[in-house]
């Protein structure tokens, strides 16, 4: 790396800071040679994933879609019981002979009903 | 996922995977706890590239910061631990030197603020240029020489300060 010292300021224990990034550098940890193809493989099998998301979407999508046909199947069952006419009404013609007694024609009497001379008192005063 | 996504997914991977991976074991200190990070680096890159905006560096490393946050949260609560349990941890005399020095950055790397973090991990990690770094973060190429040289001074302090 021999851009390591670029830009720094120009101050006293510059040296000193210079070693210490040198050191750093040299000693740096790795991981070991096995373990990035160790980590691609996982992120490969990653890729190779349908996102759960997505699954999840799917699964609401498919729910829905559900939902919505019931729903259309209701609404259909319905509107066809609507339209249905109701069953025709029969009408039934009967006929009874009733027999009612005779009633007796009212016979004149030859009395008033009132007599007014009996109670003549009543309109004086 | 677009075609263009996979291959840029792809892309990324042959890019940066080494750099990413490199620098989860200088922070971690273990092979298999890096490799692990790395790995699920790139599993957040194939849910989010989506959002991929601009230079992906930057975003990489957001992706990165987040996963090393979070394997190293257990090791943070075991310093957490009673005195009389942190003494039955392997002495320093047991651990080999090399390994030792690894702590040490590990720890060093760890106190840094996450810009310093992340300049070092594009410069050495990446070996990126300056004008490069400049480009991914939005910066100019002398500033980022000045923040890179503050950036090793200080990762320089804190080891001489905890080798005193």
């Amino acid at each position: 790396m021999n851009h390591l010292m670029e830009n720094w300021p120009d101050e006293p224990d510059r040296d000193k800071t210079e070693k210490f990034a040198r050191n750093l550098q040299a000693r740096l940890p790795q991981l070991p040679t096995d373990a990035l193809p160790r980590i691609e493989q996982r992120l490969q099998l990653a890729l190779s994933e349908r996102p759960s998301w997505l699954r999840r979407r799917r699964g609401t999508i498919a729910a829905a879609l559900a939902a919505s046909v019931l729903a259309a199947l209701f609404w259909m069952h319905g509107r066809t019981a609507k339209e249905t006419p109701p069953p025709a009404t029969e009408v039934v013609h009967d006929t009874m002979r009733v027999t009612l007694p005779a009633i007796p024609a009212p016979v004149p009497t030859a009395e008033p009903l009132v007599v007014f001379e009996a109670y003549q008192g009543l309109y004086t005063n | 996922m677009t075609p263009e996504q996979k291959l840029q997914i792809e892309r990324l991977f042959r890019d940066y995977a080494r750099g990413i991976g490199g620098y989860a074991l200088a922070r971690l200190g273990d092979a298999a706890r890096a490799e692990e990070v790395t790995a699920r680096v790139y599993l957040q890159v194939v849910k989010a590239i989506g959002q991929l905006r601009g230079p992906p560096a930057p975003w990489l490393w957001a992706i990165a910061r987040n996963e090393l946050a979070r394997e190293a949260r257990p090791i943070r609560l075991m310093t957490q631990l009673p005195d009389e349990l942190l003494e039955l941890r392997p002495s320093v005399d047991e651990a080999a030197v090399q390994q030792e020095a690894s702590d040490e950055l590990q720890v060093a790397l760890a106190r840094l603020t996450d810009d310093q973090q992340q300049m070092i991990w594009l410069k050495f990690y990446q070996e990126s240029t300056n004008a490069e770094i400049a480009t991914a973060l939005g910066l100019t190429a002398s500033n980022v020489g000045v923040r890179l040289y503050r950036s090793l001074q200080e990762l320089r302090g804190i080891l001489e300060r905890e080798n005193r």
